[in-house]
């Protein structure tokens, strides 16, 4: 991928948080990049879900998904817990014979 | 690539109906607040019957999410995108036809969302699906919340 120099200026607070930064250029690259890709992300929902989505819908809407896929995160880490008890089991009757 | 979320056909017809693309638009936003690198899996069966059975507007919307994913093809990183198509490949078509005849519309999204371990999301839901398959249900169970014709598989 060809590679262009860009000088860029920045007010004081952003600098302060560049300070700690190895690779500034790597830095605003990602950041360009996530926020595009937000950009493009919000432009395919919003011309999916048109312009009258009322807020108290959306607010309901996300609760109630906001519910499900906590629920099925919690699903998630109760089977990798039987997992791996049932690796250490069968670990322990390995080491029994 | 870390797929967190599949798309059964249902949901692709949601995201392609105005009346039903919030519920579908909403998890996507909830996905994508959970991680940068986090992604949509859209199954190429699932994109194609649901592509090939709406009107001409859900077909745009669809073809932009496409669209999407190759923009971030020719930029060479796929995670540009917050979608990612999952082909269908050989060793996961006769699993897939399986599937799609126990619960039609989502055999190959079933398959991605196990092997991801992602969450299916979908408008019709299913208690009896394997325990290993987490599901989202986009409708909140009830048909007229969600205007989608929900359709008994059995």
């Amino acid at each position: 991928m060809s590679m262009k120099r860009v000088t860029i200026t920045v007010p004081d607070d952003v600098a302060q948080r560049l300070e700690g930064v190895e690779n500034v250029s790597a830095f605003f690259t990602e950041a360009v990049r996530a926020q595009d890709k937000m950009l493009r992300t919000e432009a395919l929902l919003h011309a999916a879900e048109g312009d009258d989505v009322p807020q108290e819908r959306r607010e309901q809407v996300r609760a109630h998904l906001r519910g499900q896929l906590a629920r099925a995160e919690a699903r998630k880490a109760a089977r990798r817990l039987d997992d791996a008890q049932a690796t250490m089991r069968a670990a322990d009757h390995r080491q029994a014979a | 690539m870390s797929i967190r979320l599949v798309l059964d056909v249902s949901a692709l017809h949601g995201y392609a109906n105005v009346d039903t693309a919030l519920a579908v638009g909403e998890l996507i936003r909830e996905i994508r607040e959970g991680g940068n690198h986090d992604q949509v899996g859209i199954p190429a069966s699932g994109f194609l019957a649901a592509y090939t059975t709406t009107n001409d507007a859900g077909r745009a919307l669809l073809a932009n999410l496409v669209a999407d994913v190759e923009l971030a093809r020719l930029r060479q990183d796929p995670h540009q995108s917050m979608f990612a198509i999952l082909p269908l490949t050989s060793a996961d078509v006769t699993d897939t036809g399986d599937l799609e005849l126990s619960w039609p519309g989502r055999g190959q999204a079933i398959i991605e969302a196990l092997r991801h371990d992602a969450v299916l999301a979908t408008f019709e839901p299913r208690e009896e699906a394997s325990p290993r398959l987490d599901i989202v249900d986009l409708g909140g169970g009830s048909a007229e919340d969600t205007g989608w014709n929900v359709t008994d598989p059995a």
